[in-house]
């Protein structure tokens, strides 16, 4: 038989945190509930057990591990009877004080007392076996939970609404039409047979079309969920650790005045005006004979290559100094040649750090001159903007914020509700879709007989059906689950 | 009724036993019952009158699009449908030449009373079979361990029959009335008896009854016809067969090849039907049974299709040693002085004599979901229904259920697993899966587009996809199935061939490709690969292709086409692939549905009314969602589990 023991999984991610959530679901929660949870007030006074409790109602009390009855913690039981509940099933949910280790007793005393561990992606798979959502949104609760940032989950929330699905049926009941009318030529004697043939063509035109777009909002999507690069680059000591501190809003990485402290790129992964980014220090650039900071020199420049921005950042002291000699553009011209070179149009920005040591006619002047000096070089074109910064002041840090999240809006991923493939597999299908249809078209334009063009838009709309669950294939359903982190 | 109760019954005797029993002698009920008695079944076959066994009461035509496609597999199961046509032709065409050759499909007139006859002298030469004519009124059951099992058959006159199984092939005579305007008459086609009673004992048992109406036209003397006014249509020389048998062979059977005309309807035509709409009885109410949409009565075209002026009507030969013609495209259910003003509105029938009225008729037939794929009855073990009492129209889809069910009956009495062609491998497994799954609210008629992997499903092909079946089963004979394994071997080397040979670029291939309005080359190309080219024919290409062996039309044909759609056919084959694993999990039928968790409402209840035999079946019943079918994959897989 099936093993009928509630499964439970910490529903909130692992790390500090306020408070930590535990799910369990299944036939049994309640009761396995019952054995660990003593109720100390709830919604009705005459409820003096988890088993009693309706659905959609909470309680407070402990947890308490039966074995020695010690109390692990004092925490919120919100009970959900099924059918209403995100699996279908009864559930409950543990609100406990956050830390790993009490969330780790919480777990186990659960599992002592007739619980089991979830398996991955079990809780959205009851979900889905048990009718409450359909398979694209399954896929999109799954992006939820490894959306780290705002922007994300709101795209997620559009797929999980079933846009995306509405989309792809929208799609496919186009294709269902021009499939239809071939079908007609096929079936049937028609007089104007290549004038229908021509009008497929079109208007398949048009269908593959929207398919591309969905296809290109695929690495927009996969920018949303795996966040947007911002690498801070420049010559050592010119400021760039101490304005990733400030940008991801703690001290994380190592800040000393002497140059070179960072010798390796750190990332921060952190969320700025809601959108999640990636931010790299990277090591300062300069020719080195140390063989561990050469070697954190080239990752620079291949974190440079990946980047949606790259910050270069020169330091205001190394401007001044720069006064009267050789400009700084000609001192750290080979290593500012050689970020620039690797990154594309509008995707610089120049910035004078440390602007609390000269006052603010000197900075601006040290930029002019520096920004005109790139334009001189023809690498103005690179440059996205410019400005003054201090970490030391916070000046100037909020434009930067602005700036990003700008270049995010710009990539069209921001604000309207458009839609985006966040999920490779909806990908592959589109593709696949693509390439039939693409097929289809060609045989229509040459003397390939209709009913070929008929058998590639049937399987085209396979492949979309597929997507949205309309038809499932016997491996599909594993596939999917087995890539569900564990807790949904 | 038990056989003890019905012997008990007054005037009623024991009059023997069968293996098989077979109620009805039309195309399902003569294919049942060649299947069961080639198989070694003693076999007896019902008839309610001797010389109309396998009539074609309606269009004297065998084949055409879909339906040739179902011919072509019926044969290469072994079934006689295809054998018996080519024998009778007067006239053959292959359809849709002009389109592509998944959809090529062969299409005979026919001889209609010599086929009658050669069925019936076939029929009477088959060891183990009998014909009797004789009326089943009633069936007879025994109840065991819970399950009602099939154990005989009543007819009119009392003879009280025992039988391992039965099958029932009643066509359109159950309780059937046919309607000509105000006029009723309870009779079968052709004023035959219609059948009264059985459609009662079947819905005593429990099978799900429903109403269907068909309709046939009037019937012309060809000496009264002035064939100026119309368009001739000849037939095709070089058609090739039906059958295997002959298509294999030099000595085909002779073709005379008759004319057909065409007409087109006049404005005196319309003008007529319009006054007289309402002595229709399709749109005064008097017709209940539901009609068939493809094939609508002539009123029904004018009515729905208002903007269309005219209407296309084939003029058809009935046979050789007959002046009667058949008009194909004006089946009504108009009142004869109204049939008569209309056939004389059309070109070159001014004088027209009619010999057969037009008539709408009634039928009872029964809710094919009521049947597993093997077309037993889920009510009654052992009792079969094929052809049109499954709600299916057309000779050729009765043939072959005819055919499934004759084999499975023989089967089901040597507690074999039936034999089910997928949709997959069959036009006959798409035809009796939408009948069984998807049930039909239409008299059912084969089309291409309900096949889902049409580039697989082709006529040419046919005795590749099923005489492996056939020969396994017993139906195909040993000289027969290596006469096919050589044919399959020629069509292997030749493909071969063609891809192993390279043509040089040379001013002659070039001369070649330019004349057929074809790129030219500058390295060396296959012949496969010229061949996949849609502007080039296998048959064009021999001006380059010096050593090319002399091969049958058959072999090329396959050849070609093969190789022309190869990469479409594998896209197609991965689907069928994926198909094929749901069908491969089969469901037990005492699957505790109401039990599994998970399962909607919805779908426990159909699931429990349709008993369906695959995941893949269920799949395609309405009602059940992917959903449903993954909870469905994951009890099996944790019941495999704990069984393990």
């Amino acid at each position: 038989m099936t093993d009928d023991r509630p499964f439970c999984a910490p529903a909130t991610p692992p790390g500090v945190g306020g408070i930590s959530v535990i799910r369990m679901s299944g036939r049994h929660a309640t009761t396995v509930a019952d054995r660990i949870f003593c109720v100390l007030r709830a919604s009705d006074s005459a409820i003096d057990s988890v088993s009693e409790m309706p659905g959609y109602t909470m309680a407070f009390g402990r947890i308490i591990d039966p074995s020695d009855g010690r109390i692990i913690d004092e925490v919120v039981l919100s009970v959900f009877r099924m059918p209403h509940s995100y699996t279908g099933e009864d559930m409950v949910e543990i609100s406990c004080h956050g830390g790993t280790a009490v969330r780790h007793e919480v777990m186990r005393v659960l599992c002592e007392n007739g619980a089991r561990p979830a398996d991955p992606g079990e809780f959205t798979k009851a979900a889905f076996l048990s009718g409450k959502m359909d398979l694209t949104q399954a896929e999109a609760v799954m992006d939820i939970i490894s959306a780290e940032s705002a922007e994300a989950l709101r795209v997620s929330e559009i797929h999980l609404l079933g846009a995306l699905k509405n989309e792809i049926r929208s799609l496919s009941e186009k294709l269902y039409e021009v499939f239809a009318q071939l079908e007609m030529l096929v079936e049937f004697e028609e007089e104007d047979e290549s004038v229908i043939r021509k009008q497929a063509e079109v208007r398949l035109l048009d269908h593959l079309n929207r398919l591309t777009a969905l296809e290109k909002s695929y690495a927009k999507g996969k920018l949303l969920t795996e966040r947007m690069t911002v690498v801070l680059a420049g010559v050592p000591n010119s400021g760039k650790s101490s304005l990733l501190n400030r940008l991801s809003g703690y001290d994380r990485a190592i800040v000393t005045p002497v140059a070179g402290t960072t010798r390796d790129t750190l990332e921060v992964l952190t969320s700025i005006r809601g959108v999640a980014v990636r931010l790299i220090d990277t090591a300062g650039l300069r020719n080195t004979d140390d063989e561990i900071e050469s070697l954190g020199i080239s990752r620079t420049y291949e974190a440079a290559k990946e980047a949606d921005l790259v910050i270069w950042l020169v330091s205001s002291e190394d401007c001044a100094i720069a006064y009267g000699e050789s400009s700084w553009i000609e001192s750290h011209f080979s290593q500012f040649k050689m970020v620039a070179d690797m990154i594309g149009d509008q995707r610089l920005a120049i910035l004078i750090s440390k602007s609390d040591l000269v006052d603010e006619q000197e900075a601006e002047h040290m930029l002019d001159s520096i920004v005109s000096a790139v334009r001189f070089l023809g690498l103005g074109k690179k440059i996205r903007f410019s400005g003054v910064v201090s970490a030391y002041t916070q000046e100037g840090v909020e434009s930067i914020a602005d700036a990003i999240k700008a270049i995010y809006d710009e990539t069209g991923m921001s604000g309207q509700s458009e839609l985006l493939l966040m999920n490779n597999r909806h990908f592959e299908q589109i593709r696949k879709a693509m390439d039939k249809i693409n097929q289809s078209i060609i045989s229509l334009q040459d003397q390939t007989p209709t009913e070929v063009a008929c058998a590639l838009i049937r399987l085209a709309m396979d492949d979309l059906g597929e997507m949205t669950g309309d038809s499932v294939s016997d491996t599909l359903v594993d596939t999917i689950f087995s890539r569900f982190c564990i807790g949904k | 009724m038990t056989v003890e109760e019905a012997l008990a019954q007054k005037g009623t005797y024991e009059a023997g036993h069968f293996d098989v029993l077979i109620v009805g002698a039309g195309h399902a009920g003569c294919e049942a019952a060649v299947a069961a008695a080639r198989s070694g079944m003693h076999t007896a076959l019902f008839t309610l009158h001797l010389d109309s066994l396998a009539n074609l009461p309606c269009n004297p035509s065998i084949g055409g699009t879909a339906k040739g496609q179902l011919v072509r597999e019926i044969d290469a199961l072994g079934g006689i449908m295809g054998e018996l046509a080519d024998a009778c032709a007067i006239q053959t065409r292959m359809l849709n030449r002009s389109k592509g050759a998944a959809v090529f499909s062969p299409r005979a007139q026919i001889d209609r009373n010599r086929y009658s006859r050669k069925m019936k002298s076939m029929l009477e030469r088959i060891d183990g079979l009998e014909i009797r004519q004789g009326e089943i009124v009633k069936l007879l059951v025994d109840h065991e361990s819970g399950t009602t099992c099939v154990s005989g058959a009543v007819t009119r006159s009392g003879a009280v029959y025992t039988a391992s199984s039965v099958v029932i092939c009643s066509g359109t005579y159950m309780q059937s009335r046919i309607i000509m305007g105000e006029v009723i008459i309870d009779s079968g086609p052709d004023n035959l008896f219609p059948s009264i009673g059985l459609s009662g004992s079947l819905a005593d048992l429990g099978v799900p009854i429903q109403r269907f109406k068909t309709g046939t036209p009037v019937r012309l003397n060809a000496r009264k016809v002035d064939f100026s006014k119309m368009e001739i249509q000849p037939g095709e020389e070089d058609m090739p067969p039906f059958s295997f048998v002959h298509e294999m062979s030099e000595l085909r059977p002779i073709r005379t090849q008759m004319p057909c005309w065409t007409i087109w309807t006049t404005e005196k035509t319309r003008q007529i039907i319009h006054e007289n709409l309402g002595r229709s009885p399709l749109f005064s109410g008097t017709i209940e049974g539901t009609g068939p949409r493809y094939c609508p009565s002539i009123e029904d075209k004018f009515v729905k299709f208002k903007d269309k002026e005219r209407h296309q009507v084939f003029v058809e030969p009935m046979g050789e040693d007959t002046c009667e013609l058949y008009l194909q495209g004006m089946s009504t259910s108009m009142p004869e002085d109204v049939q008569v003003q209309m056939v004389r509105s059309l070109p070159g029938l001014e004088n027209a004599v009619i010999q057969r009225s037009a008539y709408a008729i009634e039928y009872d037939c029964i809710d094919p979901t009521a049947l597993f794929p093997s077309l037993e009855t889920k009510m009654v073990a052992g009792l079969f229904c094929a052809g049109q009492i499954n709600g299916s129209s057309g000779y050729e889809e009765a043939a072959a259920q005819g055919l499934i069910a004759g084999i499975n009956a023989v089967r089901f009495i040597r507690g074999e697993s039936p034999f089910i062609p997928d949709r997959s491998e069959a036009y006959i497994g798409v035809l009796i899966d939408d009948l069984v799954t998807k049930g039909t609210q239409e008299p059912y008629r084969m089309m291409t587009s309900r096949a889902e992997y049409r580039l697989f499903l082709r006529q040419d092909n046919a005795d590749a996809r099923l005489t492996p079946h056939g020969y396994r089963l017993g139906l195909i004979s040993e000289a027969r199935y290596l006469l096919f394994m050589s044919k399959q071997e020629a069509i292997e080397t030749e493909i071969k061939r063609l891809r192993q040979t390279v043509l040089p670029p040379s001013d002659t291939l070039n001369n070649f490709l330019t004349s057929c309005s074809s790129t030219q080359v500058t390295s060396g190309v296959s012949l496969s690969d010229l061949l996949k080219r849609p502007e080039i024919k296998y048959k064009d290409l021999s001006v380059v292709d010096i050593n090319r062996p002399k091969l049958n039309d058959a072999v090329t044909f396959t050849v070609e086409v093969d190789i022309k759609y190869e990469g479409y056919l594998k896209l197609e084959k991965q689907k069928i692939d994926k198909f094929k694993a749901l069908e491969a999990r089969s469901l037990p039928l005492n699957l505790p549905y109401e039990e599994i968790k998970g399962l909607r409402i919805e779908a426990q209840q159909k699931l429990v009314k349709f008993r369906p035999i695959s995941l893949g079946q269920a799949s395609r019943i309405s009602g059940v969602s992917p959903a449903d079918i993954a909870v469905l994959l994951v009890y099996l897989d944790a019941k495999k589990r704990s069984c393990s």
